[in-house]
């Protein structure tokens, strides 16, 4: 009897456990209801980067077992991403649900579910950085994307050096950036340049071009376009700039600019402090402890990436409820936080950059980051747009062409092209759109 | 009269018969296969050259252009500088790959362990991808730290920074392609050397040639042809191939090392301009033809004289 009774007693309580286990899988923190979406089947692409794909690997198994829902992952390289997703959305094919991406893909944001009834009714995106959620991909003034990650264009500079040369690092202009740099490098070693950057990835210059340039990228008539004057001034200073790194610098790409810093033969760097981290964090770099992130310098903005989530306007109402759990399963704060620490990729959460466990290991870091993100913006450009004028400005860099020249080749080669409309939007909230 | 009856029926008995019909059987869905996989796209990129038709803005051709999309491609000042870009690094990794290759075929005749494993060892770079062929030599043309200028530097020379200005990087692509193609050259000419009767060359040998008089009056007279076949497959592999282009320079600095292919890649792949990706295509196409034509006529008039 007192055997049945303790059976009984076991069996209620396991049933008991088995409730509250229940009940907190339903309820925990960074889980979504499964109520809606059990049964419900989507894909979701992500770029085959070693990152994002491999956390949406980590999250799948996950969100599943809390949700009902399956999801299928589909990681493709950057530019496969950017075809399949415009090509998919383009015809009308419907083989996406959800689409991650940048403004490369904002021809066709068009063709994307808008996501204000799902942000609404979750009251969702609350604690993004300032400037940076009002900048969320946006088409007829309803929004299209959720960030999942956000970086800006960095200027890092060794405290060091900087400190020997008694030069303060509180630049906000270029002027006094490069200024610094004048001080800064008469007082350097002998192996160590005042700047590396990637001067030969072509792609990354106007990275610093729309740090100088403070005018419009598309003119009043709807045509890619810069300010002349304003453009040619902030080639010639891109120019000017340049003079401040070795001429081996011509052939670098950002991971051999990131290894000369990182290895101690720069005082400063520009470029994306996610390929910096492991080398600059490893205790047995030289650089480690005597490097520091800085306010990026004006009139223009810090290159913005960041990367969203879009929901195809082709998925149905039952999948976008399934995908739109995904979506919020994948930016949960704390998996947001563990992302970083696995995979180098910062969240576009306030809240992110002011954990205090993340502080405590990137101080020298994560706060510029954060102010840098909250004027930071991406140009209202498709990546051949983009592409194109990139090459522009490495013929100026090659000596091919001066910086007049440049403007007008800038200003020409898009001259009878349209510009998708959602771009157009895009440059309107953005402040690039010609007055 | 009767006769041509008699005839009509064999005909149209054999155009029934069971032999008949099983070749039918045998060639129909391979025909179909190249009908959908290869004619019909040809067709189809023949007609949206004609065609406005961007991707991005719509899903089908908007309106008919004509030749306009050929006379733009012709006119754009991008097209003319991968074209020169693309006859340079064509014609010297080329013209190199197979005076390389047919020296080393001629070098490594020779029966024997040494010589068949030298052959062995120059074919490897032909297994090698061209995407991990290109990031190789990134990393070999790396100024700082590269193989290329600490090899150099050794030698008491200061190497240049060979993708950062425009000559040395379109002189990097082209060493690329030269390593690429060079092991197929020394493939095919190895094995045309072999079909050569000793006979002929002991003959020449007794009237007193030497080895180098021999293989320039006996040897390539008679692998011409099949040096012609390797030139046109090398210049065809070599305008088509993107892969080069995009891992070593990605077509820069500037447009220094832009190609034809990477320009059909960008304005199909990344602008979606079918359209004028079609247009690009068919006059690269038509470079290619020419070539392929060429090819044959100097092979023919070789095989005449």
């Amino acid at each position: 009897m007192r055997q049945h009774l303790q059976g009984r007693h076991l069996k209620s309580l396991g049933a008991v456990v088995a409730v509250l286990a229940l009940f907190a899988t339903a309820c925990g923190d960074d889980e979504s209801s499964s109520a809606d979406i059990d049964g419900a089947s989507f894909n979701a692409s992500f770029g085959a980067f070693g990152t994002y794909d491999i956390a949406a690997e980590n999250a799948k198994g996950p969100f599943e077992e809390a949700t009902g829902a399956r999801v299928e992952l589909i990681a493709e390289p950057f530019e496969v991403l950017v075809q399949s997703a415009v090509t998919d959305l383009a015809t009308g094919t419907g083989a996406l649900d959800v689409i991650t991406g940048e403004a490369w893909i904002g021809a066709v944001w068009d063709r994307m579910r808008p996501l204000n009834d799902f942000i609404d009714r979750d009251e969702y995106g609350q604690d993004a950085i300032v400037g940076l959620w009002e900048k969320a991909p946006r088409f007829d003034g309803k929004q299209i994307g959720v960030p999942f990650t956000a970086e800006a264009y960095s200027v890092l500079y060794r405290t060091d050096l900087f400190e020997a040369a008694g030069v303060e690092a509180d630049w906000t202009t270029w002027d006094e950036f490069m200024a610094a740099l004048a001080t800064v490098e008469s007082t350097l070693p002998d192996d160590v340049v005042p700047l590396v950057y990637s001067w030969g990835a072509s792609d990354q210059l106007p990275g610093i071009f729309f740090g100088m340039y403070d005018g419009y990228h598309i003119n009043s008539d709807g045509r890619w376009a810069v300010d002349p004057p304003l453009a040619e001034a902030a080639i010639d200073q891109l120019v000017e700039l340049r003079q401040f790194s070795s001429s081996e610098a011509s052939a670098y790409g950002i991971n051999e600019a990131s290894a000369v810093f990182t290895n101690g033969g720069a005082a400063t760097i520009i470029g994306w402090t996610s390929f910096l981290r492991e080398g600059a964090y490893n205790e047995s770099s030289p650089v480690f402890g005597k490097w520091s992130a800085s306010t990026f310098p004006g009139p223009g903005f810090p290159f913005l990436s960041s990367w969203n989530f879009f929901i195809s306007g082709q998925t149905d109402d039952e999948k976008a409820d399934a995908a739109w759990e995904w979506i919020k399963f994948y930016n949960d704060p704390k998996r947001a936080k563990q992302n970083f620490i696995d995979f180098n990729f910062q969240a576009p959460f306030a809240g992110f950059f002011e954990d205090e466990e993340l502080l405590a290991d990137y101080a020298n870091d994560l706060p510029f980051q954060k102010e840098n993100l909250e004027r930071a913006a991406a140009p209202a450009m498709t990546l051949p747009a983009y592409l194109e004028w990139s090459r522009i400005m490495g013929e100026v860099l090659l000596g091919n062409l001066t910086s007049a020249q440049a403007v007008a080749e800038m200003n020409e080669a898009f001259a009878d092209e349209l510009i998708p409309t959602p771009l157009i939007q895009k440059a309107q909230v953005d402040g690039t759109f010609q007055r | 009269m009767v006769t041509s009856i008699t005839a009509g029926i064999r005909s149209r008995r054999w155009f029934l018969s069971k032999e008949r019909l099983f070749f039918a059987a045998c060639v129909v869905p391979a025909l179909i296969v190249v009908v959908a996989v290869q004619i019909y796209p040809l067709g189809f990129s023949v007609w949206i050259a004609t065609k406005d038709w961007v991707l991005t803005a719509s899903d089908g051709p908007s309106r008919s252009v004509g030749l306009g999309n050929f006379r733009d491609t012709l006119s754009d000042d991008t097209f003319r500088r991968s074209l020169r870009n693309s006859a340079i690094i064509t014609g010297f990794s080329v013209s190199i790959s197979v005076i390389l290759g047919t020296a080393l075929a001629f070098f490594t005749r020779a029966a024997g362990w040494f010589n068949q494993l030298s052959r062995t060892i120059l074919i490897v770079p032909l297994v090698v991808a061209p995407v991990a062929a290109g990031t190789l030599w990134r990393i070999m043309l790396n100024p700082r730290a590269g193989l290329i200028n600490t090899m150099l530097d050794r030698i008491g020379i200061d190497g240049p920074i060979w993708l950062g200005k425009s000559t040395e990087a379109l002189i990097s692509v082209t060493v690329v392609e030269i390593w690429i193609g060079t092991p197929f050259v020394l493939l095919v000419i190895s094995a045309a050397l072999t079909t050569i009767p000793n006979t002929l060359l002991e003959a020449a040998a007794i009237d007193g040639a030497n080895r180098w008089r021999s293989f320039l009056h006996i040897e390539l007279p008679l692998i011409t042809p099949v040096l012609l076949i390797a030139v046109m497959f090398r210049a065809l592999d070599s305008l088509l191939s993107l892969d080069t282009v995009f891992t070593l320079t990605q077509g820069g600095p500037g447009f220094s090392t832009y190609t034809l292919s990477y320009l059909i890649y960008n304005t199909g792949l990344r602008e979606f301009d079918l359209g004028a990706a079609a247009a690009t295509s068919w006059i690269f196409m038509a470079i290619a033809a020419t070539l392929m034509v060429l090819t044959f006529w100097l092979q023919a008039r070789w095989q005449r004289t």
